[in-house]
């Protein structure tokens, strides 16, 4: 990968002299080449279809926890050691430079690189988004509209640090989403359905991630949501569907568990290890160790393994997730959730996969338990304060349930709350855990970085339901 | 290839050649720093060396857009190959 970035190790290690040159206790480099496009198919005409490439060089030079930070677009030899000298004066103490023997990192095998999407012709895939359309607009005529796009990257780097680390990676990634409206009378609502992962274009001939299966869910939602019924507003049992309500434990409960909030004092989740902290139900793990999911990484971005960190187990906080630097300051095991961008960002503890692990109820047995209650199968946007965990996340995919049965679609639906209670009220933990396979995008500190999520059916005693039924 | 007259004469040249009706050519280059210091300490240093190039082609007034920041000739001739596929199927 030398060839495609055009230096050589040792050209490398003389930047890393430079970076670390005014006295910083540690030094890398990361160098990022990605491929990517966007096709979009909207009233049966391809709208829109971009590529391009972008690539570049992120210099880091870190003292204590202070970081320095330069990048370059431009992989000229003297561009380089410019950034390099700039990321440098992070430090102020220049003194002798000891850099440690290239050292190769090793790393997980967690992606096929077979027929990726990035090297199909471009009829490929403009037929795949057809299928879905043409699926879409098939299952009812209330469809009125749909849009579907596939937009795919490949992302090659390579990483070298001041303690030797060295490592080459090439991650790819795809994701088909379909959006449709369904109209009947002057009744409107939207659909979504979307399904990728770190898979080439081979993972849409499977069963369930068929372009067909895509346009049909998104469809079928927005159909259904016409026949929806006001939410009843106010506190109410609420059970979590598998899959796609995971995002509430991402969002509410994994932020705090992200080291620099913690180290900082930031997270309601700091200095509570061993403590309880959820029910005993609750199992959460963020893993970037499973075989083709969105957020799994053959390694971190700073050349740290990934790993399965167990953050609740049996409702006790256990861990913490961590880079290299909250490991340090914290005295923890790098974790492998180092993560970044781009090579215009430093890493930062980022989720990778989080899910909650099964538990030993049967999922029709959950809402069997229930006499009148929301099922909440699909949530959309959301607004979270990390630090306390109050969320509120509107569900554009819900029913009631009414005496232990699911019966009448629910529209305008929208939980209220916040994550830690939440997870003291789980009751019941159904033996279907499941991924999304949807295209998960987090955001923080304005880094965006692609995960997943996951969770089995979960019965919480009390969410406030923000609904319209007077 | 390094200088933007030279690469962006070569884009219109062979964009032009593969039957585009149109086409522009826009290279960014600049160099920023950022930073910030609080109570004495160094709170945050970045610098930034963004470098970037989009080509637009028209053609039967269909559209293409793509851009990269690999200006390396082997990279440029792909991309330009790509572009004149793309604008034959947008609408």
């Amino acid at each position: 990968m030398e060839a495609l970035f055009g230096v050589t190790k040792e050209k490398m290690r003389e930047l890393m002299s430079v970076a670390i040159s005014n006295g910083a206790d540690h030094a890398d480099l990361y160098f990022e080449y990605k491929i990517s496009s966007y096709l979009k198919l909207e009233d049966d005409i391809i709208k829109d279809v971009s590529h391009g490439i972008v690539m570049g060089l992120g210099v880091r030079a870190v003292k204590g926890d202070q970081v320095g930070y330069a990048h370059t677009d431009d992989l000229n030899f003297d561009k380089m050691k410019d950034a390099a000298k700039a990321a440098s004066f992070i430090a102020n103490n220049p003194g002798k430079v000891n850099i440690a023997a290239i050292n190769a990192c090793k790393k997980l095998d967690l992606y096929s690189l077979d027929k990726l999407s990035v090297d199909c012709k471009l009829d490929q895939k403009i037929q795949l988004i057809n299928q879905a359309n043409d699926a879409a607009k098939k299952y009812n005529s209330k469809i009125t509209k749909a849009t579907v796009t596939i937009s795919d990257e490949m992302k090659q780097i390579m990483y070298m640090d001041s303690e030797g680390k060295y490592f080459t990676d090439v991650q790819p990634m795809v994701m088909m989403r379909a959006r449709t409206i369904a109209e009947d009378g002057d009744k409107r609502q939207g659909g979504y359905s979307a399904r990728g992962g770190r898979v080439g274009l081979n993972f849409y001939r499977e069963p369930d991630n068929r372009p067909e299966d895509i346009g049909i869910e998104a469809a079928q939602i927005a159909v259904t949501n016409l026949d929806a019924v006001p939410a009843p507003a106010g506190p109410q049992v609420v059970v979590l569907g598998p899959s796609e309500s995971g995002v509430l434990l991402h969002e509410a409960v994994g932020h705090g568990f992200e080291a620099d909030f913690n180290r900082k004092g930031l997270s309601n989740y700091a200095n509570k290890v061993g403590e309880k902290v959820a029910s005993e139900h609750c199992t959460i793990i963020d893993s970037g160790t499973i075989p083709n999911l969105r957020g799994s990484i053959n390694i971190d971005d700073e050349g740290n393994l990934p790993t399965e960190s167990v953050l609740i187990e049996n409702g006790i906080l256990r861990g913490y997730m961590h880079d290299s630097i909250s490991a340090k300051v914290m005295k923890a095991k790098p974790t492998g959730n180092g993560r970044r961008q781009s090579y215009n960002f430093p890493p930062i503890p980022r989720m990778t996969n989080t899910y909650m692990r099964g538990g030993n109820n049967d999922p029709e047995e959950i809402i069997k338990s229930i006499k009148y209650g929301v099922y909440a199968k699909r949530f959309g946007g959301g607004q979270v304060d990390i630090t306390k965990g109050d969320f509120t996340f509107g569900v554009y995919e819900a029913y009631l349930i009414e005496d232990g049965k699911l019966t009448a679609p629910l529209k305008d639906v929208a939980l209220i709350g916040n994550g830690p209670e939440v997870m003291r009220n789980v009751t019941m933990v159904g033996n279907d855990p499941t991924f999304s396979k949807g295209g998960w995008l987090c955001g923080k500190n304005g880094q965006r970085v692609q995960v997943t999520l996951g969770i089995p059916t979960v019965k919480v005693s009390e969410i406030t339901v923000g609904g319209t039924k007077a | 290839m390094n200088d933007s007259k030279v690469i962006s004469e070569y884009i219109i040249k062979e964009t032009l050649k593969n039957g585009v009706d149109q086409v522009d050519v826009l290279i960014v280059n600049n160099t920023n720093t950022k930073i910030s210091v609080r109570l004495g300490q160094i709170e945050e240093l970045k610098q930034a060396n963004p470098k970037s190039l989009g080509i637009r082609v028209f053609k039967n007034k269909r559209k293409a857009l793509t851009y990269t920041s690999d200006f390396r000739k082997e990279s440029l001739q792909k991309l330009v190959k790509r572009t004149v596929e793309i604008v034959k199927v947008t609408t």
